[in-house]
């Protein structure tokens, strides 16, 4: 095996990123993360904001190794949950939600108001806030990326 | 003019709207389901957004999604596109309550036409010749056997609430009677949620024309001359042509006159068409309005050179009509060749997949209105449409010679078509006749009219 830095991200895209793409449209998903080795493969979606411009939904792609970025390999996968809107309208935050706080599967992060019926978005498993990816108040459509959460860290009582 | 327009549907016709949106230089949000991500309509939009999962009731039709759609993109106007929401009455109601425009006849408008019994009494008032029938939604099983014996046996049970041909059902005999319409009554009420059912004389060997009407909401309406649909798969339209090759004058211009002004008087607004049966004699009955812009309207685009959409869009924001009746020239004659996602030769059975390659006609007289392209996954949840070819000629004779040498060139690959129906059909002695009559294919088998595999 080539201990070639480049040819080992080359390799690692090439294999990983078409069915990482795939999965994340499949499933709808903001972002995905996975580690090989020493690599780390993120793919992360730039679908269109419910008022942004035209053009597909694509991709951005990151292949970096671990030692450069200084994070620590990773004891035990992580994984991460995306939490998306279950209708179109306007998203607002549950009071308090921020990232770190740990949350019970269950827990309503925020609700999305449609016609002024709220829709609640709830954490589909336990674990930590990690990313609000959406702002407070913003216009949101179906399936669209809010929260997202580590999963299987978390102790927060369900609600 | 309306600031922003929301496109409420798939397929080949959010593209076609959004070709006029752009010419109107009127931005477009297409708003779509989630196996439509990668649709051409989402591609070409200004804006795009998802407003829920495949199935359609949660999407497409979900009348909530589709308004906070329009309203968070800030549009001020809704275009139905044909089918889903494009005549329901309750989603144009809806559209006025938050002061959006619902591109089609207003609210109460809608609901006045929708029942096809009503509308039939209505406009035999205003002079319009109509089938032979039940007066009225059948009350039971003993007034529909004493109604069909003096209408005159076969008839054709109808849901009065129906559409697209769903649900009718043919009785040739007071057993039959007895029998269909029970049948008839669970499958409307599971179709439409209301099983009320009417019926008419059916009309054998009949034809099936339709003429185009225009009006704005200050009372002036013309007419855009008629199309012939008689070639049709248990009553949905596979081939329309206009104009009628079984008419010929006066009775083609009196259909036109009787049908503007009957709708005119009646108070009906935006585009609409008409729907006649037409019998061997040329005698000519009204059967049901449909209030939308239909899937065959760019037949008449072809012979008048006006742009129905943008007409339509012209009149729901108030505009008035910027052409009189004889401003309208209808020239020539023009073919539409519905291609679908269908195996003619297993029975039309519905197909999807990856199209792998795809040539379009092109060159003189001829229009494709389709959202395939190379690449293109057809999703398995919605309709099979998949391209409209049009062709236009001088004379029915050079139309054809079109849509016969277009036929040819099309291609679509990865995914099976009716093309091979349509390239036998052009050929058919009946069809280059003008002897087709709306019932040749369910008796006939369309499988004979298959050409042979090049």
């Amino acid at each position: 095996m080539s201990t070639d830095p480049a040819q080992a991200i080359a390799r690692a895209a090439a294999e990983l990123v078409p069915p990482l793409t795939e999965r994340l449209h499949r499933l709808g998903l903001g972002e995905i993360e996975v580690r090989q080795g020493d690599l780390r493969v993120r793919v992360v979606a730039h679908d269109k904001p419910a008022t942004g411009a035209g053009g597909r939904a694509g991709v951005e792609v990151t292949v970096s190794r671990l030692s450069d970025d200084g994070d620590p390999p990773p004891s035990a996968q992580r994984s991460l949950e995306g939490l998306t809107s279950p209708a179109v309208g306007h998203f607002v935050y549950a009071d308090g939600l921020g990232p770190g706080l740990p949350v019970g599967n269950g827990t309503e992060i925020g609700y999305v108001e449609m016609l002024g019926i709220r829709h609640e978005v709830r954490a589909t498993a336990a674990g930590v806030v990690r990313h609000l990816v959406a702002e407070s108040g913003e216009p949101v459509e179906y399936g669209q990326l809010l929260v997202e959460l580590e999963r299987g860290t978390g102790g927060g009582p369900p609600a | 003019m309306f600031a922003k327009i929301l496109i409420a549907n798939r397929g080949e016709i959010a593209v076609r709207i959004l070709r006029t949106c752009r010419e109107l230089d009127i931005p477009a949000v297409v708003a779509f389901s989630e196996p439509d991500r990668e649709s051409l309509a989402v591609e070409q939009a200004d804006e795009a957004i998802c407003i829920g999962p495949a199935e359609a009731r949660r999407s497409y039709l979900n009348q909530p999604a589709l308004i906070s759609a329009a309203l968070i993109t800030g549009c001020d106007a809704i275009h139905p596109g044909y089918g889903f929401l494009s005549e329901d009455a309750s989603f144009a109601e809806a559209c006025a309550a938050h002061d959006l425009v619902f591109i089609g006849p207003r609210a109460q408008v809608i609901e006045r036409f929708a029942s096809k019994y009503a509308v039939r009494r209505m406009l035999a008032a205003t002079g319009l010749p109509t089938v032979p029938g039940s007066t009225g939604i059948v009350a039971d099983l003993a007034d529909a056997l004493s109604q069909a014996e003096a209408a005159g046996y076969p008839v054709l049970l109808k849901p009065s609430a129906g559409g697209g041909g769903r649900g009718m059902r043919l009785v040739r005999s007071p057993r039959e009677m007895e029998t269909s319409l029970p049948l008839a009554r669970s499958e409307a009420r599971a179709a439409f949620g209301d099983d009320s059912l009417y019926f008419e004389r059916w009309i054998e060997e009949n034809r099936h024309v339709e003429v185009q009407v225009l009006i704005d909401s200050h009372g002036n309406g013309i007419h855009l001359g008629e199309r012939d649909c008689s070639v049709q798969r248990r009553h949905q339209k596979i081939i329309e042509e206009g104009p009628s090759p079984a008419m010929e004058e006066p009775a083609r211009e009196r259909l036109r006159d009787l049908a503007i002004r009957s709708v005119l008087s009646a108070g009906y607004e935006n585009v609409g068409t008409l729907e006649f049966l037409l019998d061997r004699e040329g005698n000519f009955f009204f059967i049901e309005i449909n209030c939308r812009i239909q899937v065959e309207h760019p037949v008449t685009e072809m012979l008048t050179g006006v742009d129905l959409v943008a007409e339509q869009i012209r009149v729901a924001a108030g505009e008035r009509l910027t052409m009189t009746q004889e401003q309208v020239q209808l020239r020539g004659h023009a073919i539409e060749f519905r291609i679908t996602a269908e195996d003619p030769l297993d029975n039309f059975s519905p197909q999807a997949g990856l199209v792998t390659d795809l040539h379009l006609p092109e060159g003189p007289g001829v229009r494709v209105d389709t959202h395939l392209f190379p690449g293109y996954e057809i999703p398995p949840y919605y309709d099979s449409l998949l391209a409209k070819l049009v062709v236009w000629g001088e004379t029915r004779t050079e139309a054809l010679a079109r849509g016969r040498r277009a036929l040819e060139e099309m291609t679509i690959e990865g995914v099976t078509t009716n093309l091979p129906f349509h390239r036998g059909i052009v050929d058919n002695a009946a069809f280059v006749d003008a002897e087709v009559s709306t019932n040749l294919l369910d008796r006939v088998g369309p499988a004979a009219f298959v050409g042979e595999p090049a």
